[in-house]
């Protein structure tokens, strides 16, 4: 989260600002509630299938009603779910992965790897071991 | 003042409570320790806590410290570079149902390489990092938010060139 506020700062609101934004956690919320429209989709990782499935129920609601032709994130597992679901209505994907991977892709960017459009990584060492993953530099 | 934290991971993290505990009682610690404790079951006997801090509280805490001791999470490596604190870090370990992977070693092993943070990757180590603590300064992190936004704007505009010879 940190690191996408970092990004947002850096990004001069692109050639637009992002119309809508998906966090995990109502806390989460508050910062972004003041530069659009936010959606709560819960937390869930990979020890609970059943968390997982109904955050991807929750995704596919929110990509049915907006429609959004690109998703930029820095993860986690919740929101590669919210990628693929995007993906699935044809929305292209920017993935983002966290500087806390150091050695390897995250579970959820290799995951994200299989469809993602663009995928950066905030270490130089690992845009080499992976292909298609690009370093751009460091969030944080 | 020392300002000991273990994030907000929904996990415990009693290894660390205990270690900077028993430091404070052999006098390896003799400054006063603040701790944010999160869902840790130990209850610290020689320092003041609390379960979790709202974040003026955190923020001031943070910033009237020392030092910082902290689990090897982002948010707390990042908070104290950001400050330019002194921060030892012990990594989260999978086998003690202290997180539910083991890459905090690695973060912790990467950042303390690049001169950013003092680590202890077990209580044995934990009072020798509270002596280098004393005189370490930590090394700036260069970082390059806009560099990484310019790229990602390429990728847009690539888009929108797409769809104009469409």
């Amino acid at each position: 989260m940190n690191q996408l506020l970092k990004l947002l700062e850096a990004s001069e609101n692109w050639p637009q600002s992002p119309s809508f934004y998906v966090t995990t956690l109502e806390a989460l919320a508050e910062k972004l509630a003041q530069k659009g429209p936010v959606y709560v989709i819960g937390e869930c990782n990979r020890l609970h299938p059943l968390k997982a499935l109904q955050v991807f129920i929750r995704s596919l609601k929110i990509v049915m009603k907006e429609r959004p032709d690109v998703v930029i994130t820095t993860g986690s597992l919740p929101l590669a779910i919210v990628c693929l679901s995007a993906k699935l209505f044809g929305a292209k994907i920017v993935w983002i992965d966290s500087i806390a991977n150091v050695e390897r892709l995250s579970m959820s960017g290799r995951f994200v790897r299989y469809f993602a459009d663009l995928l950066l990584t905030q270490w130089p060492e690992l845009a080499t071991k992976y292909r298609n993953v690009e370093y751009a530099g460091a969030l944080v | 003042m020392i300002f000991l934290t273990v994030g907000t991971y929904p996990l415990p993290f009693d290894r660390l409570l205990i270690a900077v505990d028993n430091a404070i009682a052999n006098g390896v610690i003799k400054e006063e320790v603040f701790a944010q404790v999160g869902l840790s079951s130990y209850r610290p006997r020689n320092m003041k806590y609390a379960q979790m801090l709202d974040k003026e509280t955190f923020d001031s805490h943070f910033q009237k410290a020392s030092g910082i001791i902290g689990h090897a999470g982002m948010g707390t490596i990042t908070m104290a570079l950001d400050h330019n604190k002194p921060l030892l870090a012990m990594p989260r370990l999978k086998k003690y149902g202290e997180i539910v992977s083991d890459h905090q070693i690695s973060i912790a092993r990467r950042f303390s390489e690049l001169g950013h943070i003092l680590v202890a990757y077990n209580a044995e180590d934990l009072p020798e990092g509270i002596r280098r603590m004393k005189n370490f300064i930590p090394r700036k992190r260069e970082t390059h938010p806009h560099a990484v936004a310019d790229r990602i704007r390429r990728f847009l505009d690539s888009l929108q060139d797409l769809n104009r010879t469409e």
